[in-house]
């Protein structure tokens, strides 16, 4: 039935303080817009704003989605996958950015 | 940020129940399979985006660089407004917002409450789609972009198009769980022909919406909308069933999880596609 059970044998699960959370995202968000406009070296740039992105996405995945309080079972199906992602990305875009631009 | 600012609300005492003797991990099966489904979904966007910034990497200079919308002459414009975008990940990272205090409320009890949030997040996804259908109208139609005109175009229209449609779904499942929460599993049998006529109108909506604005195939649009029309309807249905099953708060943490990494995607995408 769609009612509220409280389970005596379940493990505690707290509500961290989420207008923090709101208040960090916002205000890297606000961060994120002035680099992107501020004119400097892309590079610096781009190593800026995907830091800034990769916060922000550890920050709703901890918080928001509740990794930080859950079983260490979750956090290992959420994030390995996303590493090999990651790496498979990595070396794609390494690859490319070596081609001539024949694409262009 | 301190450890300490982010638990000062500890105390309110809500407790989410996640552990169940029924399963080996103690984590509820509906929850372990939602994480699976963002997993997979994560991998597809993560394959965008790996395709998007091989050519990004790829054109090097040529790419028209972010918020360069009247650049010299000779060099290409980028026709994506930045500040109108942050608006949009604000109006996002609202929604998120609003879903967790859905959740906080449901955990201490109060449905009505959880019902607002609810409704206050799926507004937030609906105004998110307003804008981008605004910033898609002025592109195609004020700025002339066009899928095959170019890899900066097709890039473009695919990453934020495939994450519009989450967006979509998003709205289309936080509706369905507001509705069916307080219909409830054994709720009158007229609700289910509501929200049948409202399945065939959004499909029937979402159609002609797809043809008028943006002049894509008659079939694909009848598949795109058919689609989110049995979403729907079997959202709807879905979600009374498991209501037989479960408790309210599981479903509408799992509801968070979808939405939470809608946010989470979007987050990326903004920044790969809008700002580098």
């Amino acid at each position: 039935m769609a009612e509220v059970q409280a389970n005596s044998e379940s493990s505690k699960h707290t509500h961290p303080n989420y207008m923090a959370v709101f208040i960090a995202l916002i205000i890297l968000t606000a961060i994120e817009v002035i680099i992107a406009q501020a004119g400097l070296p892309h590079k610096a740039m781009v190593i800026a704003l995907v830091a800034l992105a990769l916060v922000k996405a550890g920050l709703v995945a901890q918080y928001f989605m509740h990794l930080k309080y859950d079983a260490k079972f979750l956090s290992i199906i959420a994030y390995v996958p996303l590493i090999v992602a990651g790496i498979l990305i990595t070396f794609l875009s390494l690859e490319w950015a070596f081609q001539p631009h024949w694409l262009f | 940020m301190s450890e300490l600012a982010l638990h000062h609300d500890v105390e309110v005492g809500e407790v989410l129940e996640h552990s169940h003797a029924d399963t080996s991990t103690g984590i509820w099966s509906g929850k372990i399979f939602m994480w699976l489904f963002l997993c997979q979904d994560a991998l597809a966007f993560f394959g965008l985006f790996a395709a998007y910034l091989s050519v990004r990497i790829g054109a090097g200079e040529i790419w028209p660089a972010p918020g360069m919308t009247h650049p010299a002459a000779g060099i290409e414009p980028n026709p994506l407004n930045i500040n109108l975008t942050a608006v949009n990940t604000f109006i996002l990272i609202c929604s998120s917002v609003t879903m967790v205090q859905s959740l906080k409320s449901i955990t201490s009890g109060d449905k009505k409450n959880m019902t607002r949030w609810l409704i206050a997040t799926a507004i937030g996804g609906a105004i998110f789609m307003g804008i981008q259908f605004t910033e898609y109208n002025k592109l195609i139609h004020h700025e002339g972009l066009k899928m095959p005109h170019s890899l900066f175009d097709a890039t473009f229209f695919i990453l934020t198009g495939f994450h519009g449609m989450h967006v979509l779904a998003g709205v289309v499942y936080l509706s369905a769980l507001a509705i069916a929460a307080n219909v409830g599993p054994y709720g009158k049998r007229k609700w289910d022909l509501v929200i049948l006529v409202a399945s065939v109108a959004l499909a029937f909506g979402i159609r002609q919406a797809i043809i008028t604005f943006f002049s894509l195939d008659t079939l694909l649009a009848s598949i795109i909308g058919t689609l989110y029309g049995a979403l729907l309807l079997s959202m709807f249905m879905g979600l009374k069933w498991l209501m037989k099953k479960s408790d309210l708060p599981r479903l509408v943490e799992v509801a968070g999880l979808y939405w939470h990494f809608v946010d989470l995607i979007w987050i990326i995408l903004f920044t790969l596609v809008y700002l580098i």
